[in-house]
């Protein structure tokens, strides 16, 4: 059940990328990423009134750094709702994955934002290399680049 | 170049521009969530997020942004509950079946969708069939999660 869940969860994510690039074609893509915001933040308020979670949000003595998730969150949903929307959701998919297994390797290298820092393996680079491989191959496809142009053309 | 091809490049490059971002988001709301809580740090980053995405486009915010946002299907305006859906399905399975697993899983789920998405153009969106050269890319990217998460 856990593993139908885990791969469900591919699923959920896809359905917020797609639901959020429509709301964006109609009223702007960083007005999107608010509306997406807003909504889950009236969501989590909720849950948290009807006692879910510790009770008290205390964010005293938390570095300014470790709050900046919220913002950077806001222009990863506006990319996404613009690159869904110009160039498809699987190559949205195959680059943020590659770029962020990428961030993460460098994070973890050299120890960045207050992590311990993790040397890269030979495995690792290697499952980046395929990684940065496929992201190329979806990405020059040129059999999606002339769908994306005629989609444009007949629209 | 053409309007389109400036327009499927720059959706490139906001791509690659996200993926690099998220790596960082994912640290800091972990770490924010190992020191408040787990639904707290969710509350924090959506509080956040929604006062900056608003300082950004207080200025075009206007009548007309409302009634467009009224004339929207609820599905549409759904996103936000879909994203703390999955940070409580990520807390769910994490634990039980460790990073690497719940990951690949994940990972695999979000590439078949995302396929599925764009061969049959869902919610009215782009459509790009999955042509032999796509798929291998697919496939090549999720061998390289697999060695990265499990070698």
């Amino acid at each position: 059940m856990f593993f139908v869940f885990a791969f469900a969860n591919g699923l959920l994510a896809v359905c917020a990328r797609v639901v959020n690039a429509r709301l964006s074609d109609h009223v702007g893509d960083v007005r999107g990423s608010l509306v997406n915001h807003a909504v889950g933040l009236a969501v989590v308020a909720g849950l948290l009134l009807i006692g879910l979670g510790g009770g008290t949000v205390r964010v005293t003595g938390i570095p300014l750094i470790y709050l900046s998730g919220g913002i950077l969150g806001v222009l990863v949903v506006a990319a996404s709702n613009y690159a869904v929307r110009h160039a498809g959701a699987v190559l949205f998919s195959v680059l943020v994955l590659a770029f962020q297994l990428i961030g993460s390797a460098l994070i973890d290298h050299f120890g960045w934002l207050g992590q311990t820092p993790i040397a890269l393996s030979w495995t690792r680079v290697l499952g980046l290399g395929l990684l940065i491989v496929g992201a190329v191959i979806v990405v020059t496809d040129r059999e999606a680049i002339q769908a994306v142009e005629g989609e444009v053309d007949t629209a | 170049m053409e309007r389109t091809s400036l327009q499927y490049w720059s959706a490139v490059g906001v791509s690659v521009a996200a993926g690099l971002l998220l790596s960082a988001v994912v640290r800091l709301n972990a770490t924010l969530g190992t020191r408040i809580g787990e639904l707290e740090a969710t509350f924090v980053v959506h509080l956040v997020g929604t006062g900056f995405a608003l300082l950004i486009v207080a200025p075009w915010l206007g009548s007309r942004f409302w009634e467009q946002l009224g004339e929207r299907s609820w599905i549409e305006l759904s996103g936000g509950v879909i994203s703390v859906g999955m940070v409580f399905v990520a807390n769910y399975v994490v634990p039980v079946l460790g990073t690497a697993m719940a990951v690949s899983l994940f990972v695999a789920g979000d590439l078949l969708f995302s396929t599925i998405s764009d061969q049959s153009g869902w919610m009215d969106l782009i459509r790009i069939r999955v042509s032999r050269r796509r798929l291998l890319g697919i496939l090549l990217a999720f061998v390289g999660v697999l060695l990265i998460h499990w070698g």
